[in-house]
């Protein structure tokens, strides 16, 4: 009974993080965890802008995750001045993944201790996918034609860059623009006039890009890869406002944006909106977890934008982007260049921040301004769930469970406050055994995330 | 000889307690990346610096409640990934001080000094974001709420700024088109509140005289609105302080006759002399000042 007692005390110590044998028995040395990253399907809801900043030289590029048909894709933004055909590249995805896998959410998988202290086989490193990425690109595009007069537009430029036709444009005013563009085949959404006009006002040049079906058929592409601008301005921003018009059009839904910022000395962060850390959970996650890694990261995300507000800027990654498992993606000297990092020689660090937010016209009036500050200090969500030994030698299934009811409790407490789902329904999940999907919406709440009432509960 | 309108406790214990409860909020509910521990190395070492500062200078009393207040503003500003410029910055601050005075008055704000200094150095940063707009309406109180216990001693520097700055932002706005959503955002920065109310409204720092402060106010607006607006640089208001506090001996010079808006009988135990007599809510001088005469 003794010996019994004193390999519980010890094994349910293993149910931390920092396990150690304090009972003072001869146990053997915990395997190490295996780790992933968070695939791609975390993101594929989001849109991807990728900023490297240093002094007044800026390199944006856009990852155009549009799944629809090539010939009706469009974009509009604004730059702070006309660009030419060199300032523009057509990039390619894979670096772009690369980037988002190696600044990911991780995921680490303890394996399941045998309560007989016999030593569990390891568990096989789990796959690392790269889905593909379906998210919307800013700005649709329609047919609307508008009346012919004479319109007080000034093309600067047209070129063509790899799969797309880009032209750079500026105008006297927003309404004659705004006709242009509906007459080149550009949806524009209502209300989109005073947003152009005051872009207008602060002496900013309009880049269009379309796909010219065409190159794209040549090249044999069947999707659309980045497209990348550099330029030179003082200003260190992310132009949302025009986003946003699209996102009234969908019915109030929210844009959703990941950013990537690559500097020289250190983090990224919004001067005139709150940026918040994604924190870390305190303690391990049920195993059931790892089945759908990427859903529960985006509920706790979600969860903490409930928690915080809706017009907070998250940072989900600081660092040096190499600090993925070993044979994950790192972004190396050649990988940054891509990307634009003009610096990446390897004797200047590129500190890369990781920003995610949702944004709307009520919480998000004014586009983004960034600043880069000194803090160098690198952090990545990492999230650890610990494998449930699947049967035991020494005990029935039924004291099986009994024997993990606690730790299981703690883990279903850990999940709850991290996504804010209820600790019960957890606790159900986690009964039904490791191969169960953690839920989005539990049993007692409505699909749009309220209390189910008692009466709906009664008779559901 | 008891003043019947001065204060029966001395205001900064207002200042300090409202700051203290800003820190408190901000460490506990908007995750500041601020530790308890970086607080108290800002109070350690802003304390030891001023008793340093109080015995080399031979003043007659250790004061601390100045430095706790530069202390715990600095807490609420500054950040830096190092405890060494932690430490430099909380030094700097009650240094300059006693170090950069000119005619009995010290140059810089001792926050602000400090925090210009380490974003000159490129070892520190400030993150105007820190406060989001949740608590506008908490600190408008908290702001409010000191002017009234300071007796609106200096509001002059506090109303000709954010009037002045308020202005700009609007007409900035009109004349691009943008939405009034926009300059009320910009406006109701948390960070922007407490410059307003307790930075520039430092009376050891702006003008002696009103017309001299309204300038001053004026200018550092101006200055702040330039930075951030026409260079789009991050944090004008702390730069444009930090040049315009070179204007004051400047300003003082040059619009000395003016009268001044003290006109509370000195309490008896005041060692100073009145012409640079502070208000009660003002950090005490050290009794250098005394020099002069």
């Amino acid at each position: 009974m003794k010996k019994v007692l004193a390999v519980f005390a010890a094994l349910s110590s293993f149910y931390s993080v920092n396990a150690m044998a304090m009972c003072g028995c001869m146990l053997p040395p915990r395997p190490p965890p295996s780790m992933r990253v968070a695939n791609s399907k975390l993101t594929n809801k989001s849109s991807k802008v990728i900023i490297v900043h240093d002094g007044d030289r800026t390199v944006v590029t856009m990852a155009n995750d549009f799944d629809g048909d090539a010939k009706s894709f469009g974009i509009v933004i604004p730059v702070p001045s006309a660009i030419t055909k060199e300032q523009i590249h057509v990039g390619e995805k894979t670096m772009v993944e690369t980037l988002a896998q190696a600044t990911a959410p991780q995921l680490l998988e303890y394996p399941a201790i045998d309560p007989c202290m016999r030593m569990a086989p390891s568990v096989a490193m789990d796959r690392a996918g790269s889905g593909k990425m379906e998210s919307a690109a800013p700005g649709a595009v329609g047919g609307a034609r508008g009346p012919g007069h004479t319109l007080q537009v000034t093309v600067e430029g047209t070129y063509t860059v790899g799969e797309y036709d880009i032209q750079i444009l500026t105008a006297e005013n927003a309404g004659d623009l705004i006709t242009w563009l509906k007459q080149h085949d550009y949806q524009i959404p209502d209300g989109a006039e005073p947003v152009f006009a005051s872009y207008l006002r602060q002496n900013m040049h309009f880049f269009l890009a379309k796909v010219n079906l065409k190159q794209q058929a040549s090249r044999g592409y069947t999707f659309l890869r980045p497209i990348q601008i550099a330029y030179e301005s003082p200003k260190f921003m992310l132009p949302i406002r025009l986003g946003m018009l699209n996102a009234e059009e969908k019915d109030g839904a929210e844009q959703e944006l990941s950013v990537w910022t690559i500097t020289k000395k250190g983090r990224v962060e919004s001067t005139n909106y709150r940026t918040v850390k994604m924190p870390v959970s305190q303690g391990m996650l049920p195993e059931y977890v790892k089945n759908d890694f990427e859903g529960v990261y985006r509920a706790a995300f979600k969860n903490l934008e409930r928690r915080e507000g809706n017009d907070v800027v998250f940072y989900e990654y600081a660092g040096y982007g190499s600090t993925g498992p070993i044979g994950s993606a790192n972004t190396d000297p050649e990988t940054l260049r891509k990307l634009g990092v003009w610096w990446a020689d390897g004797t200047s660090p590129a500190f890369i921040t990781r920003l995610h937010f949702t944004y709307d016209k009520a919480h998000f009036p004014e586009d983004l301004v960034l600043q880069e500050t000194s803090d160098s200090a690198q952090t990545q969500p990492v999230f650890s769930v610990q494998d449930d030994p699947k049967s035991a030698s020494c005990m029935s299934k039924q004291q099986l469970h009994d024997y993990l009811n606690p730790g299981h409790a703690q883990q279903a407490q850990a999940l709850a406050s991290l996504t804010g789902w209820d600790a019960d329904d957890i606790m159900r999940q986690i009964d039904k055994g490791p191969s169960a999907k953690p839920e989005e919406t539990p049993a007692n709440k409505t699909p749009d995330g309220k209390d189910r009432s008692w009466y709906q509960n009664l008779w559901k | 000889m008891a003043d019947a309108t001065k204060p029966k406790l001395d205001p900064r214990l207002y200042q300090i307690a409202t700051l203290t409860g800003l820190l408190v909020y901000g460490i506990g509910w908007l995750e500041f990346d601020l530790t308890i521990a970086r607080v108290a190395l800002f109070v350690g070492v802003a304390l030891a610096t001023q008793y340093a500062c109080t015995k080399i200078w031979k003043l007659p009393k250790f004061d601390p409640k100045s430095a706790l207040i530069s202390a715990l503003s600095l807490s609420l500003l500054l950040r830096t990934d190092s405890v060494l410029f932690a430490a430099l910055g909380a030094f700097i601050a009650i240094a300059s001080k006693f170090v950069i005075r000119w005619k009995g008055k010290h140059v810089f704000n001792p926050t602000n000094g400090a925090v210009v200094a380490m974003l000159l150095l490129g070892k520190g940063w400030v993150s105007p974001g820190q406060w989001g707009n949740v608590a506008f309406f908490g600190f408008l109180m908290a702001c409010l709420g000191g002017l009234v216990v300071n007796r609106a001693a200096r509001s002059d520097v506090t109303f000709a700024f954010i009037a002045s700055y308020l202005a700009l932002v609007f007409w900035r706005s009109w004349h691009i088109g943008e939405p009034m959503t926009i300059p009320i955002h910009r406006l109701e920065a948390g960070g922007l509140l407490l410059f307003t109310f307790f930075m520039i409204s430092d009376p050891k720092t702006t003008p002696d005289s009103r017309m001299g402060r309204v300038i001053f106010a004026e200018l550092v607006a101006a200055g702040a609105y330039f930075i951030q607006f026409k260079l789009f640089r991050t944090n004008g208001v702390m730069w444009s302080l930090g040049i315009f506090a070179l204007t004051v001996p400047v300003i003082d010079a040059l619009m000395k006759g003016e009268r001044y808006q003290w006109t509370r009988p000195q309490p008896k135990t005041d060692p100073l002399p009145t012409v640079v007599a502070p208000t009660p809510a003002a950090i005490p001088a050290p009794a250098l000042l005394r020099s002069a005469s």
